[in-house]
């Protein structure tokens, strides 16, 4: 399947889920942030240009889900699948509590940026005394969902890009 | 050999931000399309939203049950104390049907004679974009507009801000970007009330008399005109009226709907008309 189809069977997937079951899925009030997470981990995924470009459609996605003036999100997106994918070569070898460390952190950066967006744009929708409480909750709860959608992403963004090369010297032990 | 440009996730960047700067200036320009873009989005979706709500209902079922079993608890208990509240506001009222009977006459209170629509609330938009805002079962199909009031027989909710063929967002009375004329009742003092983003407040701080007397406890309604609200609308009582003010007075107003628990609304057809 192209890939570009397969980001937008995933997108209007993501849409729907996180209008319907994700709206329930909330700790006092707050929720996951699932098409932030797919930015997420298409910059980690499918490097800096494709996670870019599938951002910014899943921002646009995200816009039309939360009523929220087009173009917020995808404004802020793609800068983070951008920021993840230049970390991406520091993390890989990591452990997965510090690869789930920073996609927490990624989701974090993320909602606070968009409150911070959306207030300079005149749409004061976050409650600012529980916009920390928000960024972190949101992170947290978002990287529960993380594992099983990398693989769903995984296979959606990175379809065409060379697999990763093992090379192994003459002589080396590894 | 030079890179292509789209070989260089910078200029990428640049280009996609300032394509969302320009959609963003061209929705705060009321440029059509851009909004019709949104709301067919929603609309195309919405029939699987409903399938995918119906199919993880257990789920979502269940989650309420880990998650918000405590609130549940809670509800329980303030519904319990409600119901004892109401009883025996049933019986003072019976004593004093008379003058309460006087007192509706002189504040004119017939709001609830006005054409609504009741709509059900089926949540709140998905993320965390929008603190105040939730989401009602009845759209354009219905006959509902963007702008239109929304009550509940306790008072003032808010008024919808998104309207899809089905579904509508209804923008709360605590969303900081809210406004209402409003009129105290003793006083008949009118001025701007507005969400600060704290739950069941409202601000009234603008257009009041820096001397106007205004005491604990004083009924808040709407006041109509050329607001989207007809006039005489609850909204709540005064419960700080700001008396040490030195030149800008800022009175809290507690709403008398309560926002946390709803489960129908009242859209109003046509306030206007009204």
């Amino acid at each position: 399947m192209n890939t570009w189809l397969r980001v937008l069977t995933l997108l209007i997937a993501a849409a729907i889920l996180q209008s319907s079951i994700f709206t329930e899925i909330r700790i006092d009030g707050m929720g996951v942030e699932l098409l932030l997470l797919i930015s997420i981990l298409s910059g980690y995924h499918g490097g800096p240009i494709r996670g870019a470009y599938v951002s910014f459609w899943t921002g646009l996605v995200n816009d039309c889900i939360v009523a929220s003036p087009l173009g917020i999100h995808a404004l802020i997106y793609p800068a983070i699948a951008v920021a993840v994918s230049n970390l991406e070569e520091r993390f890989i070898n990591e452990k997965r509590v510090i690869r789930a460390f920073g996609i927490a952190l990624a989701v974090s950066t993320g909602v606070l940026l968009t409150a911070g967006v959306g207030h300079i744009f005149g749409e004061a929708t976050f409650n600012t005394t529980s916009l920390p409480e928000t960024a972190i909750v949101a992170g947290v709860m978002t990287t529960l969902f993380s594992k099983p959608l990398s693989s769903i992403v995984k296979w959606t963004v990175s379809n065409g890009i060379p697999r990763e090369v093992k090379t192994h010297f003459a002589g080396s032990k590894r | 050999m030079a890179k292509r440009s789209s070989d260089r996730p910078r200029v990428v960047l640049l280009v996609l931000m300032a394509a969302a700067l320009t959609l963003l200036t061209a929705q705060f320009r009321n440029f059509l399309p851009v909004d019709d873009f949104q709301q067919g989005f929603r609309d195309v979706i919405s029939p699987f939203r409903k399938v995918a709500d119906r199919a993880t209902d257990p789920f979502q079922t269940v989650w309420n049950g880990i998650f918000n079993y405590e609130k549940v608890n809670e509800e329980n208990e303030r519904l319990q104390v409600e119901i004892a509240r109401m009883r025996g506001e049933e019986l003072r009222n019976e004593a004093d049907r008379e003058l309460l009977g006087r007192l509706l006459g002189e504040v004119d209170i017939d709001y609830l004679e006005l054409e609504t629509v009741v709509a059900r609330i089926v949540g709140v938009p998905g993320g965390n974009y929008n603190s105040h805002v939730i989401e009602i079962n009845k759209g354009t199909d219905d006959g509902l507009k963007e702008g239109a009031g929304v009550i509940t027989k306790a008072g003032l909710v808010g008024y919808l801000h998104e309207v899809d063929r089905s579904t509508s967002l209804v923008r709360l009375a605590t969303h900081p970007d809210f406004r209402v004329g409003v009129r105290l009742v003793n006083s008949q003092d009118e001025g701007l009330a507005r969400g600060n983003g704290s739950p069941g407040l409202l601000i009234l701080d603008a257009g009041i008399n820096i001397d106007a007397e205004v005491s604990i406890g004083e009924v808040v309604v709407t006041s109509g005109g050329r607001s989207i609200f007809p006039q005489d609308i609850p909204v709540g009582r005064v419960i700080d009226p700001d008396l040490e003010a030195d030149y800008a007075r800022s009175i809290e107003i507690d709403l008398s709907a309560s926002l946390e628990n709803l489960s129908f609304l009242n859209v109003i057809l046509d306030s206007r008309e009204n």
